[in-house]
């Protein structure tokens, strides 16, 4: 076979990765042709600088480990919205039941006071004749 | 990657600081990963995140019948793979010109083969790069590439092959010039 067919070939095949029928076309072309034997031992020298590239660790940002160790749920807080803890707040509704309903109760009767005055403030306002 | 079932599991129970050493153990390696696919430092910043989040998520579904170190890598890959598809989808290709340039953790800028490596590798078509990160640098079959890229397995073996011929092709230009050997029949 012509080099311009074999080529397509040889980095598949200086990885391994052809069927064996193919490799067996390939290693007969190799054997004779200095040109693809070059070209094989140079996919081989790429397959074999590749291979170390896992060992070799690529340097992260310097913001970075900071910034994923806080994104991580593990790190995450819920912030507390209430200033005691709900338990707290139950057990303290409870034992002053009497004393928050009397004040609820108050601020009941002072909010419909506050109405009663500002509906006749309003009304008497309406029935003041226009002056010229 | 030096990741002990020990610390997944005290992960799993809740233990304080476990998912912090977990992540303090692993993230310099699975950056790595996701850079080599993704070839952008802010991006791979995002995506790595975006994995720690799926490894919480999916703790409770590790069984320890795997190695936890190839786990967390298949995470980091499907990650980076999600984010390549979309952008791809997307038409948005990263340009090759504004990538950062990063060092390599061992503090040595030497133009040796894994250098130049590096920087080829980020100048690969995305599809390109992947199938020959996962296959030739991480190890992974064809075949499971080729499931997680959504593609057959003779589709990532064509990427696969060009992304090799093309590094061959980088490296001889940076002028590494390799002897002459006689290949073994085989």
């Amino acid at each position: 076979m012509r080099c311009a067919e074999i080529r397509p070939y040889l980095p598949g095949y200086a990885g391994g990765d052809l069927r064996p029928d193919t490799t067996r076309i390939v290693d007969e072309h190799v054997a004779s042709c200095h040109g693809c034997r070059d070209e094989v031992a140079r996919n081989e020298r790429v397959r074999a600088g590749l291979a170390t590239l896992a060992a070799r660790e690529v340097e992260p940002p310097a913001y970075f480990l900071d910034a994923v160790l806080e994104s991580t749920p593990a790190r995450r807080r819920l912030v507390p919205i209430l200033p005691v803890p709900p338990g707290d707040l139950v057990r303290l509704v409870q034992e002053h039941r009497d004393t928050i309903a009397s004040a609820a109760g108050a601020m009941l009767v002072a909010a419909g006071a506050a109405y009663a005055l500002w509906r006749a403030v309003r009304g008497s306002r309406r029935a003041e004749p226009a002056t010229s | 990657m030096q990741l002990t079932r020990e610390l997944v599991e005290a992960c799993k129970r809740g233990d304080p600081g476990a998912f912090d050493d977990l992540v303090r153990t692993t993230y310099r390696p699975v950056y790595s990963l996701v850079y080599r696919i993704v070839a952008n430092a802010d991006d791979a910043a995002d995506v790595t995140q975006e994995v720690y989040l799926r490894v919480w998520r999916s703790l409770r579904t590790f069984r320890g019948d795997a190695d936890p170190g190839t786990w967390l890598y298949r995470v980091a890959a499907n990650a980076a793979l999600t984010f390549v598809k979309r952008r791809a989808r997307a038409g948005t290709p990263t340009d090759p010109a504004e990538m950062p340039d990063p060092t390599v953790a061992d503090g040595t800028d030497a133009r040796d083969d894994a250098e130049l490596l590096e920087r080829a590798l980020r100048q690969l078509p995305p599809a390109h790069r992947a199938a020959v990160v996962l296959k030739d640098v991480y190890g992974w079959s064809c075949e499971e590439i080729g499931r997680k890229m959504g593609s057959t397995e003779g589709a990532v073996k064509v990427r696969l092959f060009r992304a090799r011929q093309r590094l061959a092709d980088e490296l001889a230009g940076a002028g590494v010039v390799v002897p002459l050997k006689k290949r073994k029949s085989s």
